[in-house]
């Protein structure tokens, strides 16, 4: 019982504090929505590169996957979000598990230089080769189509809110748990020293393809969300340009933490949000930001706010024995 | 010098307590390396080296720094791939098998460089220990090490050069090799720490045969009972008679 609250807590003041928010800003609902999202997919490439060491620069590429997978089923094919949800699911273990053994046998700048010719390759494939199908830089609409999901009708926005949660409560008691892991642990190690791992008796191409594989189902099921919540996807979500995102609000947050990619993105869409009300170039905001980190906070937010805590902690200690 | 190993007769036997598997000293070929010849790209490293190690033994090779004793290890790992030459490990060629397999098999190499996962807790380094060979009798491994029981949650990254030195040697046992290489254990250790490690290997040496890379020729004297010694790619002299090991006369083969 202890054990499995030590992976509940967490992840359920994460949710309430999100719940709270909302109804504390009732008019950044959809903001909350977009930080969730964007939450998940930002674990997903903290798999890669936070826990793995393995920087890719076509994350867009995997919530591309999904975002399409689900998008094309809701415009072409069918009505029903959970099953364009599943269908998402599929397609990123799909593509985790077949260019999973290319692509993880490159090392360095080649994977994430592989990864931006994926995602350049992606884009080009959903702007102009299956345009028939995408309708290129039009988009595809679809939210007229989705048929009402039983218990949460997730065409409506402040019920998708509460879907949005639930998957993110999910989502963070398995990533608590990968991060306890001997799973996690493994991912960790093929990081620091991925000989010393061959030489415990570990195939380190499988944790490696594993890793993989779930950054691709977790990244599509971002894309998925994205593209039930809007209604729409065009090619813009697949752009090789927005990988860096990925990679600073990783940074921002704290790389390889449970609850970095959640702080990080707070920081980074939080800022964007912040910024762009002032001025239209966000971006050098978050350039300052991301090299003030870079430089001071090696363990961005998450990082820093664990030291402040273990400071804070370590002083009331030594208060309460001089007391004594 | 040389020696010649005899027929196997079979040493593996149970302890009283059932828990460990003590093994004595025997003629039962546990490696075999046959003219191996090993080449970083152009540069040819090991000449047809070859050596057997008995199921029981402690075997230490030492030579001078660039000799290709870590070379000869890694090869043997299944780390490096030789050019010829072949390695049995009981009986099994595992010359072409990757290294994590000839891991599993029951062949650990403990490298030189002392790298433990900084990251992790002690905890966490045994956890993956064990979770590569599904080998969770921890307190068997422990009973080597105890300081180790005392810093469970300490990260790697914090533990002194002979606690690495431990935990490396604790996590490599489980699994319970037949038999562990080790790359220069001592290198780099206080004194103190090396009497600690010398109770080690022989604690160890009664579960796992052990072949060792050592420089310090004292502690070489005391726990070997035979020794190879390598020059620019090649052995040299093998000594077995404990006599001339003790009085270090492998040395004039450096």
């Amino acid at each position: 019982m202890d054990k499995l609250s030590r992976y509940l807590r967490g992840p359920l003041t994460l949710v309430v504090l999100i719940v709270i928010a909302r109804y504390f800003f009732p008019n950044k609902m959809t903001f909350l929505v977009e930080i969730t999202t964007f939450s998940i997919y930002i674990i997903a490439n903290d798999i890669l590169y936070g826990y793995m060491g393995m920087v890719s620069f076509g994350q867009p590429f995997y919530l591309g996957v999904g975002a399409y997978a689900s998008a094309i089923y809701l415009a072409h094919i069918g009505n029903n979000i959970l099953v364009a949800i599943a269908l998402a699911l599929l397609m990123g273990l799909i593509a985790g598990l077949i260019l999973g053994p290319a692509f993880i046998r490159l090392r360095g700048d080649y994977f994430a230089l592989i990864n931006a010719a994926t995602c350049a390759m992606g884009l080009f494939l959903v702007e102009k080769i299956l345009y028939p199908i995408t309708r290129g830089d039009d988009g595809l609409w679809y939210r007229s189509r989705m048929h009402a999901t039983p218990l949460l009708d997730l065409r409506k926005p402040d019920q998708f809110f509460w879907f949005a949660m639930i998957v993110l409560f999910v989502v963070m008691i398995w990533y608590t748990w990968l991060d306890r892991s001997a799973m996690g642990a493994s991912f960790r190690a093929i990081k620091v020293n991925e000989n010393k791992m061959k030489f415990l008796g570990y195939d380190t191409f499988k944790i490696r393809w594993t890793g993989y594989t779930l950054m691709c189902i977790l990244a599509a099921l971002a894309g998925s969300m994205y593209a039930i919540n809007y209604g729409f996807v065009n090619p813009s979500i697949t752009e090789p340009a927005r990988a860096a995102e990925v990679l600073v609000a990783t940074l921002l947050g704290g790389a390889g933490s449970v609850y970095g990619p959640f702080f990080g993105t707070f920081a980074f869409l939080g800022l964007k949000d912040l910024v762009s009300t002032f001025v239209s170039r966000w971006e050098l905001a978050v350039g300052v930001l991301t090299i003030i980190v870079c430089f001071k906070f090696s363990g961005g937010v998450w990082g820093t706010i664990q030291t402040m805590g273990a400071k804070i902690r370590s002083r009331g200690k030594a208060s309460a024995q001089s007391a004594t | 010098m040389t020696r010649k190993s005899g027929a196997a007769t079979g040493s593996l036997k149970p302890s009283e307590n059932g828990k460990h598997v003590m093994i004595e000293k025997s003629n039962e070929r546990i490696l075999e390396v046959k003219e191996l010849s090993v080449s970083y790209k152009t540069l040819h490293v090991l000449f047809d080296v070859s050596l057997e190690i008995q199921t029981g033994e402690v075997v230490v090779v030492v030579g001078r720094n660039g000799a290709g004793k870590t070379t000869l290890f890694r090869t043997v790992a299944g780390f490096l791939k030789q050019d010829s030459g072949t390695i049995l490990f009981k009986g099994e060629d595992i010359g072409h098998l990757p290294s994590y397999e000839v891991a599993l098999k029951g062949l650990k190499y403990i490298q030189q460089d002392k790298h433990v996962f900084a990251d992790l807790t002690v905890r966490e380094n045994l956890e993956l220990g064990s979770y590569a060979t599904k080998d969770y009798d921890w307190d068997r491994v422990l009973e080597h090490f105890p300081k180790l029981k005392t810093l469970m949650d300490r990260k790697g990254g914090n533990l002194s050069g002979g606690e690495r030195q431990m935990l490396l040697m604790a996590q490599s046992l489980l699994g319970k090799p037949e038999l562990v290489l080790m790359d220069e254990p001592t290198e780099g250790l206080a004194p103190h720490v090396i009497e600690d490690l010398k109770g080690a290997f022989k604690k160890i040496s009664e579960q796992s045969t052990l072949v060792i890379i050592e420089q310090n020729l004292p502690l070489t004297a005391e726990v070997a009972h035979r020794v190879y010694a390598m020059k620019e790619g090649k052995i040299v002299a093998e000594v077995a008679d404990k006599k001339e090991i003790q009085d270090l006369a492998f040395e004039k083969y450096l």
